[in-house]
């Protein structure tokens, strides 16, 4: 049988205009993890298995080589890796008081920068994206249009990640490039 | 348009919520026992303060924590929102602030 | 006739139109020229033009009364085709080459209105005149309704799409700054000073605001060019021109529309949106929305070329335009005589009535030296010309303003400059929830800070807040910046803003008029004292509201529509208060205040759905597989957000014939369908049964690991609330399945519970829907196809209906669930969401020799009904329990606790002959009976008949061979045999014999085969 197509939910499309651009990126490993972050063994198991501290500050992710850590909730966070995502899910799904999920094809990830992104994400969001109150390093869960987005701020350049339900991943994108013309 | 002020995020757009009624509800239990009054009482009968009410948010578009806050329903100020699990904050006297909610 | 009242070039008046770029428009018909810099009315006016529309109820002539965004009359018919726009003020549209209006609320031309005759029957059209004539009886209001509406209104709405684009936004800001005048860029320039984030919004393309239209131009322009270039640099602050904050709601959100690409004219903006619509949330707002000058309200004051004395000025000033030669300024207060000396400076002749007396000495000096006459203590008792003003009479005003008196003079005139004094713009903090006090000192209204409301942190500065000299209120927004941006957190150390004064005359020492007597008592003879002209209402009408007891301000409002509308009382609000307090024989603020309601001026829907318009209106959900259903020839059904196939049409096929396959083919070869959308749920942890024995009414202890298990949920009311199967992955791990349309419902109700409920119990909820794609296999060859792509065993003995299994299908990692939604031998196939455009494409491929068919939810339906399937939200309405759905199987007889179970034995849901499923089975079986259809007790020629129950699911089956229908029946578990009727919208009854709800393999054989 011949190799199997692997799409993502736009495959991999891309907008530019003057300005700003917008691209879907390539598939990473997602794992939703779940624990209470709070308790030091849970942690310490966490810690040993990702190479990165997990007791977030809330609205925040820590980012180690190609792994990164968002906070979803108090006992929530989300994993971005390029390892063994299987492996990893059924070694913290073992441990006592925890869960794991793969979620790697659950969303779409969009980067979008150039002068012009903080304006177009305002356009759609409620929350308030100003470098003194949403810096690098900060992510946060909000409202784009009417579909609900995991925010982050990936550099002062700028540059943000948006992840979307595979589902809602056309609705964001061509709302982005909509907007895009009119900031 | 409100301003809540999660207690995991912080203040976010009301837009990002959903308002789930009156808190602290608890469910009863040994339910078998109870009377058609008292089960009916559970389930139906909310109380519709004019005034300060206890109730049930949702962060929906943020951290889905569910959490209580204190609102006035006339004034729609918010007095406080709390954790689940925190104890009920108790109610401002209405000196504080009088019942139209504008400040003396 | 060109540009006649333009004043010559060398004056040194005109400072924002552009002599060098002349504009070509038409209005009503007649092309005129204007200048760049105009607004069309400053370019009507300078034509001369000065008959604009037809007023609401008497169609009266009316002109210009404003200069700015308060004019009540003249609301023009702006362009034509999709571009058109009714109810625009001619004193805000930008003038371009090539603009296009029309007059309104005329007929059949502007100068001869047919319905003018209204005015001669005015004495029939009182206040709340069509409340009392055509509202009994009430069933001609239909009659009425017609005539009126045709009669009443002002524009026509456009009737084509619109194809402009536009914009919506959300802003944040420490300190917002309403208004641009000298308030509002000194509260900017003051609370910019610091770190703050600072938002300055102003109406006008220009910012400026009073200092736009003072004679002291040049210093002014000076004063203000400095000031902006300062914040323009500031990378905190953000200046926003032509935008309108126009709503003002809790915790200081704020909205705002934006003119982006209006002054262009209609497609000219390019790819820039039309209006851009903001959503500002600011931590402090700082108002400056400065004040409106009030009209007197003298005998047919509404005749055009009356308008207020700083429109006057501000035509000559800002735009070069005379409104007439000779002009008589009428005035109870100061401000009005800067007018009168600006008017004579460029050369009119000015005549000065003030209701004063004892002007002092200094303002006597400066109108004779220019040659202004002045009459003290004296009114205007009548004018002449009904089209235009051609003269006014004044005579003599008694001490009391009560009456007039001695000799009448009649001045010839074409203009009248009227000054009732200064209301300050209360609307902001009106609409904030803020409250309003009375100051005798200034006479009018401004914010009682003491009574705002505490979720919406202001300060009001400047002639909105009753200071009205330009030095005091740039003294005052300086004060209000400083303090709105420590109230921020932001402190400034200094305000850095210059002291500023110009030349004028303000307010000063009021003698308030609020109606000004004539020969007759007010409301007798032919004219009329207008202080509401946009809908057109007098101080009669007060009177008349008074006499019949709408004496609360709300009810004088709503009787009499004075402040209603798009004009929200800008000019008039003050003057019906003030009337009607003096018929009351109490003071203002005795009399009360109404509240000022968004918009303050009108918007646009298109400005306010911004980019969420057409394919963004609603989102639209797509599964992994979406592609591939478009290509197949899919039509879609929206279920939820969701596009779903709902059949495959073959070409030359209908949508019968299309479903009417599928369906067979599901029965004897075999079809798919993509599931994806179902909600699914992985649910972890050592209490994970816990969880599952409380939402379900079911027993799921003994659930082995690769199970699957068919449950109800019901709500705490006892009522059927979602259905899914749920399969037991591992020890503490299960995957939950729920309807398409329940999945964030379901979702959010077991976190809900876990979280509010039950927080020590270890179970973690997280929604899986998008993780994985789903193909249902189903029909006989299923196992068959399904063999050829995947290294799972998948025959009966190893596979069994009901369980679930892991391997790969079509070289991809798969789990595999055998459970039926049809009653046919059923795959459900789970991939990664990444490989679901791969499998459907493999099975499509491996599918041909078995026939395979692609079916959509039409068929799934038609299928499930079959069987008599429930589908939750179709079958169910929230008020069903399982016994009444004949599903008592499935509710557990030992199981103590669990959602909703006490509320089975209550009265009312334990009662005999409650409504519950059967199946239906017409007559014909060629009868297709429409869902909702009642089923009734007794057939009457005639409604009412009482009814018994009503069509859940209806289809054409074509594995019965005839037609099926659920029904939800009264008793109907007991009436199966009985023969039912129902009786059709259009009066047609059928009968249908009651059955049970499993119409094809009784047995259900098939399923486990």
């Amino acid at each position: 049988m011949a190799n199997p197509v692997i799409a993502t939910p736009l495959n991999e499309a891309d907008f530019s205009i003057d300005g700003f651009s917008v691209a879907e990126l390539d598939y990473s490993g997602k794992i939703n993890l779940r624990a209470d972050f709070e308790s030091k063994h849970a942690n310490q198991s966490l810690t040993k298995l990702l190479g990165i501290d997990c007791q977030l500050a809330p609205n925040t992710y820590k980012t180690s080589g190609d792994t990164s850590v968002f906070w979803l909730g108090p006992n929530e966070r989300l994993v971005y890796t390029n390892g063994d995502v299987d492996a990893m899910v059924s070694q913290w799904r073992n441990k006592a008081g925890c869960a794991a999920v793969d979620v790697s094809d659950y969303s779409s990830v969009l980067k979008l920068s150039g002068p012009k992104a903080r304006d177009v994400i305002a356009s759609g969001t409620p929350f308030d994206i100003h470098p003194e109150v949403f810096s690098v390093g900060d992510c946060t869960q909000t409202r784009f249009g009417n579909a609900t987005i995991l925010l982050s701020n990936h550099s002062e350049a700028p540059e943000f990640q948006i992840q979307v339900r595979w589902s809602f991943a056309e609705y964001v994108f061509e709302y982005i490039k909509r907007v895009a013309r009119y900031v | 348009m409100f301003i809540i002020n999660c207690p995991y995020c912080g203040d976010r757009d009301q837009t990002e919520f959903s308002c789930h009624g009156e808190a602290h509800i608890p469910r009863p239990t040994e339910t078998a026992q109870m009377s058609d009054d008292a089960w009916g009482n559970y389930v139906f009968f909310r109380t519709n303060p004019k005034g300060y009410h206890r109730e049930r948010w949702l962060h929906t578009h943020g951290c889905r924590r569910w959490f209580n806050a204190l609102r006035h329903t006339v004034t729609d100020e918010f007095v406080t929102t709390y954790k689940i699990e925190d104890p009920r904050p108790p109610l401002p006297t209405e000196s504080q602030t009088s019942s139209d909610g504008r400040q003396s | 006739m060109s540009q006649s009242q333009r004043l010559p070039d060398e004056l040194p008046v005109g400072n924002s139109i552009d002599r060098g770029a002349p504009l070509t428009f038409t209005f009503d018909g007649r092309q005129y020229t204007g200048y760049q810099g105009d607004t069309l009315a400053s370019a009507l006016l300078a034509n001369g033009v000065r008959l604009l529309g037809r007023s609401f109820k008497y169609h009266r002539p009316r002109g210009l009364i404003a200069a700015g965004s308060e004019e009540p009359n003249a609301l023009v018919q702006l362009e034509t085709g999709a571009y058109t726009e009714p109810n625009t003020r001619a004193t805000s549209i930008e003038l371009y080459d090539g603009l296009v209006a029309k007059s309104q609320n005329r007929w059949p031309t502007l100068g001869f209105d047919v319905g003018a005759v209204n005015s001669m029957v005015a004495r029939f059209l009182p206040a709340g005149f069509y409340y009392k004539t055509f509202m009994w009886p009430a069933s001609m209001w239909m009659t009425y309704e017609k005539f009126i509406r045709k009669a009443a209104g002002l524009g026509v709405s456009p009737v084509d799409d619109d194809p402009d684009v536009y914009h919506s936004t959300y802003a944040h800001c420490d300190v917002l700054v309403i208004g641009g005048g000298p308030a509002g860029i000194a509260a900017a320039t003051a609370a910019a000073n610091g770190s703050a984030r600072v938002l300055l919004v102003d109406e006008n393309n220009q910012l400026g605001g009073a200092l736009l239209g003072t004679s002291d131009n040049a210093a002014s322009l000076a004063y203000r060019d400095k000031a902006l270039q300062a914040l323009k640099q500031n990378n905190n602050v953000k200046i926003l021109s032509r935008t309108t904050v126009t709503g003002y709601y809790d915790y200081n959100y704020l909205t705002a529309i934006e003119k982006v690409t209006d002054h262009l004219g209609p497609g000219n903006g390019g790819d820039a949106p039309r209006q851009r619509f903001w959503k500002i949330r600011a931590k402090q707002v700082v108002i400056a929305a400065g004040s409106i000058e009030r009209p007197l309200v003298f005998a047919d004051n509404d005749r055009p070329g009356v308008m207020l004395a700083n429109a006057v000025a501000t035509y000559i000033n800002r735009y070069g335009v005379l409104p007439g030669n000779d002009v008589v300024v009428f005035t109870n207060n100061d401000s009005a005589y800067q007018v009168a000396l600006d008017a004579a400076s460029v050369g009119a002749t000015v005549t000065v009535v003030d209701t004063r007396k004892n002007i002092s000495a200094e303002f006597k000096a400066s109108l004779q030296q220019q040659s202004i006459r002045l009459f003290e203590g004296h009114a205007i008792s009548s004018v002449r010309g009904a089209k235009g003003i051609e003269s006014v009479r004044i005579m003599g005003l008694s001490d009391d303003g009560e009456s007039l008196h001695g000799q009448a003079w009649e001045i010839v005139c074409t203009c009248v400059a009227t000054s009732g004094g200064w209301t300050p713009s209360c609307h902001m903090f009106s609409q904030s929830g803020g409250k309003l006090k009375y100051e005798e000192s200034i006479a009018g209204f401004i914010p009682d800070t003491t009574r705002a409301k505490k979720s919406c942190p202001n300060l009001s500065a400047g002639s909105c807040n009753g200071v009205f000299t330009t030095s005091e209120c740039v003294e005052q927004g300086a004060d209000a910046g400083l303090k709105a941006a420590a109230a921020a957190g932001k402190p400034a150390t200094s305000t850095d803003v210059a002291a500023f004064a110009v030349n004028e005359t303000a307010q000063g020492a009021i003698a308030p008029l609020w109606l000004v007597p004539t020969v007759h008592p007010v409301g007798e003879g032919n004219s009329k004292h207008f202080h509401d002209f946009q809908n057109d209402v007098t101080a009669a009408d007060i009177q008349l509201a008074a006499r019949e007891g709408f004496v609360s301000v709300e009810h004088l409002k709503r009787y009499t529509t004075t402040g209603m509308a798009t004009d929200q009382g800008k000019t008039s609000n003050l003057n019906a208060l003030a009337i009607m307090a003096n018929i009351q024989g109490v003071s203002i603020p005795e009399v009360g205040t109404t509240t000022f309601r968004p918009p303050y001026t009108p918007l646009t829907f298109g400005a306010v759905g911004g980019q969420e318009s057409r394919e963004l209106f609603i989102q639209e959900r797509k599964t992994p597989m979406h592609e591939w259903h478009v290509a197949s020839g899919a039509v879609f059904e929206d279920v939820g957000d969701w596009k779903r196939p709902w059949y495959f049409p073959q070409t030359g096929e209908d949508m019968h014939a299309a479903v009417q396959r599928e369906t067979l083919a599901v029965r004897q070869s075999v079809g798919m369908l993509d599931a994806s959308t179902l909600g699914k749920i992985d649910i972890q942890g050592k209490d994970a049964v816990k969880l599952l024995e409380m939402v379900y009414t079911n027993n799921w202890q003994k659930l082995a690991v690769g199970s699957c298990r068919y449950g109800l949920m019901l709500n705490e009311h006892g009522m059927i609330f979602d259905d899914g199967v749920t399969t037991r992955l591992g020890e503490n791990h299960y995957h939950m399945t729920t309807t398409t349309g329940g999945a964030a419902r379901v979702m959010s109700w077991l976190e809900e519970w876990l979280q509010t409920e039950w927080p020590e119990w270890e179970v973690y909820c997280t929604s899986v829907t998008e993780q994985w794609a789903v193909m249902a296999l189903n029909g006989p060859n299923a196992r068959a196809l399904l063999q050829e792509l995947t290294d799972i065993d998948v025959s009966n003995d190893s596979f069994p209906f009901m369980t679930m299994r892991e391997g790969t299908v079509a070289g991809v990692p798969a789990r595999i669930y055998r459970i039926s939604f049809t009653g046919e031998q059923s795959f459900e196939i789970n991939v990664p969401a990444r490989y679901g455009k791969h499998l459907i494409e493999a099975l499509a491929e491996a599918g041909k020799k078995h026939e395979l068919v692609p079916y959509g939810t039409e068929a799934m339906h038609i299928l499930r009904a079959e069987k008599g399937f429930i589908i939750v939200g179709q079958d169910t309405d929230g008020t069903v329990t399982p016994h009444d759905m004949d599903m008592d199987w499935i509710v557990s007889k030992t199981k103590i606790e669990y959602l909703g179970n006490r509320s089975q034995q209550r009265t009312d849901t334990s009662r005999d002959k409650r409504p519950q499923l059967i199946g239906l089975l017409t007559e014909d079986p060629t009868v297709v009976l429409p869902e909702g259809a009642h089923i009734v007790a007794e057939v009457h020629d005639q409604p009412p008949m009482p009814t018994i129950g009503h069509v859940t699911s209806s289809y054409m089956s074509p594995n019965a061979g005839r037609s099926i229908a659920l029904a939800l029946l009264q008793d109907g578990i007991n009436r199966k045999g009985d023969t039912v009727s129902l009786r059709l919208m259009d009066g047609t009854v059928l009968q249908a014999l009651v059955t049970d709800t499993v119409f094809v393999d009784q047995e259900g054989a098939r399923v486990r085969g």
